[in-house]
């Protein structure tokens, strides 16, 4: 939890007020909305278009800085061996996303870590520097949200710009950043907080394993039998990767016909058997446990050792999605019961 | 089927202590919610984790695919009716051999609740050309309708159906979880990841995503056994299964043919007779 | 967290032109490219081992090390094997062409901490690539070094890169040369040796004295290759060198698929020692 810059309260009706001036400034909007069942981020005109309820959004925050495909290069091919070749501009048009639950938020801390930690990407941060995230305090958890096990809760507001806490008459909001103070401009009747307020309780999601105790395992398991029982039922598709809001695997290719075409950036997947496949034929992983075992030591060791954070936020969408019925949750208990039973024996 | 969940264990044991099988590829319950997932019962003592009961929807034919399945040694598999007719596409297709296979076949009733659409019109509760069968025999008229949907879309014009598709295929991540579940997508490699020629774009853009979801369904034309995998496990909820019934639909009224009914059939995009082919073709 | 390089990454390539093609062997062609533009060609540098990215526009890219040596300004070369979608494109470039170019990327061989040091250079096939960088990077400062050994093999006389290269390594007195092929790989005329690249080190008189090796080839011959060196001629793993050739798209740390356990093989190498790899999971 960090301490806000300013903190400030609202009466109801803020948030229709807010997106309604936004709208007329021109400024894209995006939030989660309900279609066909499904929520996900979508530009509105109107609060009234948001989705009433929601745990969190199908397809994850990630997409609106790393698109599931992009362009990133054109070119054209007339005769003669000559291409000529150009970049393209990021579609990054200023942007408020409303809305946001904080384990997206905290993903997006990964995907900054990634993306910049050593050459900055121009795509993903051109978006980055035109979004300003408004965050919301979850009041509902399903049963596979895992981020009082891995990250703040369901009140974190790290990641956020505006963090909004519904309070019985309104909100409570806690403005985080310099693009934050810039966005509470265009809210209306907003008073500073008197220190008082209380937020509306937020869902609990109590921790299910230790991190840190899963580490421990993992620095000294990379090869044991577990990784082939976890990793048999697994399917080896890219549901949980896509839908990840930290995994950040992308695939470029080219696209073309006669005339010249581009070179895109898509998402990729680690589960994939074509991922790491050598054109000759070597594969330096070559099974699913040996892809499996990657995935989650990325998230809970790899990701750790280099940038000194888990790349694992507990939105739990792995497991909503996951066609094998596969559960990290699952996974990290019995890691967690094989590191009791280690240590207890040694 | 607390009952048939002793008779499976009782059965699995046996199969693995006497080593007829390596590893008995059943259903157990896993989690929290004790959701019905895939088990691999490697020892005779993991058979306690096996169990059966009314929410075992999944399609486990799929995991002889695999090679870190097949690397575990002689399978016994658990199948209902359904995926018995998965069995049978893959014996004929020569993906499997009927010996090299221990096939324990549940009669069923239905699963999912609610009831899944594909249960209402099945017509094999009772898999047949099974080595061990478990539970009663079930006496269950399949409904009428089975194409129901298919005829609705068939109703549209064109320009709405291009709509409908354009929207739903639009949202396909191509985290080929439709492929990676179908027991009949068993290409080592794929077409879609072959790239001299590029034969599909791999990015998830509706040129891409049009090319990938039809060439998916063309291949399971006269393959395709209905076990409705592919759309239950989309992330993104598109009714892919769809496409394939309007396929089924076209087999069976073009060719009076089901995949999978025996395993022995000659499906009617992979056979070729002199005497019935009389087109002349190109030569 | 490892240092910044600090700079902007639009994954746009330099535009390059082929200007010469060498056939190499059945299935390994050289290009040689230079810029097109004057001022990118002037301000481009790099150290031997970096790597970057080839694009042939409308098949996409692939990487490979930067065959030429730093020494050499104003071109780069690099050598391909015909292997698969982007490969084949590249043979089919013509003199002229126009390709894409973007590096250079990852870590390099540490040629200055060389200076004194005798050095042995093993190669195998295609894997002579990198190590020919470096090779001419020291010759072209040959004062600099000590003994330098080259022991280079392929599978048949035919599938040995850099033909007219090898033959003015043999002919100089400053270099030792050890070129070997496969038993079977032989032609009436070949005088070198027959035989595999470690069973051949192995009968050489080699001294890890104060020596540093350079070792590429393929996975197969590393293994066999680097028993030879510490066992036999006591080289420790900290003086033997070598790359990792991890599938790559980005090139700069991001995609997700060179990693071996914590490192990124695009930024944590391609070089790395002997002793290096020792400490990483084996999925190289």
């Amino acid at each position: 939890m960090k301490e806000p810059e300013q903190k400030l309260v609202v009466p109801n009706g803020w948030l229709e007020a807010l997106v309604r001036k936004l709208r007329v400034q021109g400024t894209r909007v995006l939030a989660p909305v309900e279609r066909d069942g499904a929520v996900d981020f979508r530009e509105i005109n109107s609060a009234d278009e948001m989705a009433a309820n929601y745990v969190n959004t199908r397809v994850p925050l990630k997409e609106i800085l790393f698109p599931r495909t992009e362009t990133i290069l054109e070119f054209d091919q007339p005769s003669g061996g000559d291409v000529v070749f150009s970049g393209v501009e990021a579609n990054a048009a200023p942007t408020i996303v409303i809305g946001a639950r904080p384990c997206d938020l905290s993903a997006i801390g990964v995907l900054d870590t990634v993306f910049n930690w050593d050459y900055h990407d121009t795509f993903y941060g051109q978006r980055r520097a035109n979004t300003t995230f408004v965050g919301v305090a979850c009041r509902e958890a399903d049963g596979n949200c895992f981020c009082g096990s891995v990250a703040g809760g369901a009140g974190e507001n790290e990641g956020s710009d505006v963090f909004v806490r519904p309070t019985a008459d309104g909100a409570l909001l806690e403005i985080m950043t310099e693009r934050g103070k810039k966005l509470a401009q265009s809210i209306d009747d907003a008073a500073p907080a008197a220190g008082k307020e209380e937020p509306l309780p937020v869902a609990a999601t109590e921790e299910r394993f230790d991190v840190e105790k899963i580490k421990g395992w993992l620095d000294d398991h990379f090869d044991d039998d577990f990784w082939l029982d976890v990793s048999l039922k697994c399917l080896g598709c890219g549901a949980c990767s896509y839908l990840c809001p930290t995994c950040h695997c992308f695939d470029i290719v080219d696209e073309s016909d006669w005339r010249g075409g581009e070179r895109r950036r898509n998402w990729d997947c680690c589960s994939f058997a074509l991922f790491t496949l050598h054109t000759s034929g070597h594969n330096p992983r070559p099974d699913q446990q040996s892809r499996c075992r990657n995935r989650l030591m990325h998230k809970f060791k790899y990701f750790v050792e280099r940038f000194g954070r888990r790349a694992c936020v507990g939105c739990g969408r792995c497991i909503r999605v996951c066609g094998a019925g596969q559960n990290i949750v699952n996974v990290l208990i019995d890691i967690t019961r094989a590191e009791a039973a280690t240590s207890g024996s040694a | 089927m607390q009952e048939l969940t002793a008779q499976l264990r009782e059965k699995a044991k046996e199969l693995l202590d006497a080593k007829t099988v390596d590893l008995v590829i059943g259903y157990g319950p896993t989690g929290d919610n004790g959701e019905m997932t895939a088990v691999f019962a490697r020892k005779p003592e993991d058979v306690e984790k096996l169990g059966l009961n009314g929410q075992c929807f999944r399609n486990l034919a799929v995991y002889l695919n695999k090679p870190e399945v097949r690397k575990q040694g002689k399978p016994a598999i658990v199948v209902k009716g359904c995926d018995r007719r998965a069995l049978n596409v893959l014996i004929r297709e020569r993906r499997l051999a009927r010996e090299d296979l221990h096939i324990i076949g549940v009669n069923c009733d239905g699963v999912g609740e609610p009831l899944m659409g594909k249960c209402k019109f099945c017509s094999v509760h009772n898999p047949e050309e099974c080595d061990d069968v478990l539970g009663d025999q079930i006496e269950m008229p399949a409904e009428d309708g089975q194409f129901d949907d298919v005829g609705e879309m068939e109703q549209l014009s064109g320009d709405e159906r291009w709509k409908f598709w354009s929207e739903k295929l639009g949202e396909c991540i191509r985290c080929y979880a439709c492929r990676q579940v179908c027991p009949m997508c068993y290409c080592k490699r794929c077409v879609v990841e072959k790239n001299i020629p590029q034969w599909v774009e791999t990015s998830p853009h509706l040129r891409g995503n049009l090319s990938w979801n039809v060439i998916r369904a063309f291949h399971l034309t006269g393959r395709c056994i209905g076990c409705g995998e592919c759309e239950r496990v989309c992330p993104m909820a598109i009714p892919i299964g769809l496409i394939n019934k309007k396929l089924t639909k076209l087999v069976k009224e073009e060719f009076q043919f089901a995949a999978g009914m025996t395993d022995d059939e000659k499906g009617p995009f992979s056979t070729f007779d002199l005497d019935i082919d009389t087109d002349k073709g190109i030569l | 967290m490892p240092a910044s390089t600090d700079q902007a990454i639009d994954y746009l390539p330099y535009k390059m032109r082929v200007e010469k093609i060498t056939e190499e062997t059945p299935d390994v062609t050289t290009l040689k490219l230079l810029f097109d533009d004057h001022q990118q060609a002037e301000k481009f540098t790099f150290k031997a081992g970096q790597f970057g990215l080839y694009s042939v526009f409308g098949y996409g890219e692939a990487t490979f090390c930067i065959a030429s040596s730093p020494t050499r300004k104003g071109y780069i070369e690099c050598s391909v094997k015909r292997a698969g979608r982007v490969t084949q494109a590249l043979h089919s470039l013509l003199e002229g062409d126009t390709i894409g170019f973007r590096g250079p990327y990852g870590n390099c061989f540490p040629v200055d901490e060389m200076k004194g040091r005798n050095i042995l250079f093993v190669g195998g096939g295609i894997g002579l690539a990198p190590v020919r960088s470096v090779i001419w990077n020291c010759l072209d400062r040959r004062d600099e070094f000590g003994d330098i050994t080259i022991c280079y093999g392929a599978r048949t006389v035919d599938d040995l890169v850099y033909k007219e290269e090898l033959k003015e390594w043999e002919g100089r007195d400053d270099i030792n040369t050890i070129f070997t092929v496969d038993p079977g790989g032989e032609t009436p005329d070949w005088s070198g040796k027959v035989g595999f690249v470690p069973t051949v080190l192995g009968e050489a008189k080699i001294s890890s004295d104060n020596a540093v090796c350079i070792l590429c080839g393929p996975p197969i011959m590393i293994k066999f290759t680097l028993p030879v060196l510490v066992d036999t001629h006591g080289f420790a793993k900290e003086n033997v060198i070598t790359t990792l050739e991890n599938r790559m798209k980005c090139g700069v740390g991001k995609c997700g698929r060179c990693n071996v356990g914590n490192k990124y093989v695009c930024k944590d190498g391609p070089v790395f020692t002997c002793a290096e790899i020792e400490e990483m999971p084996p999925e190289y």
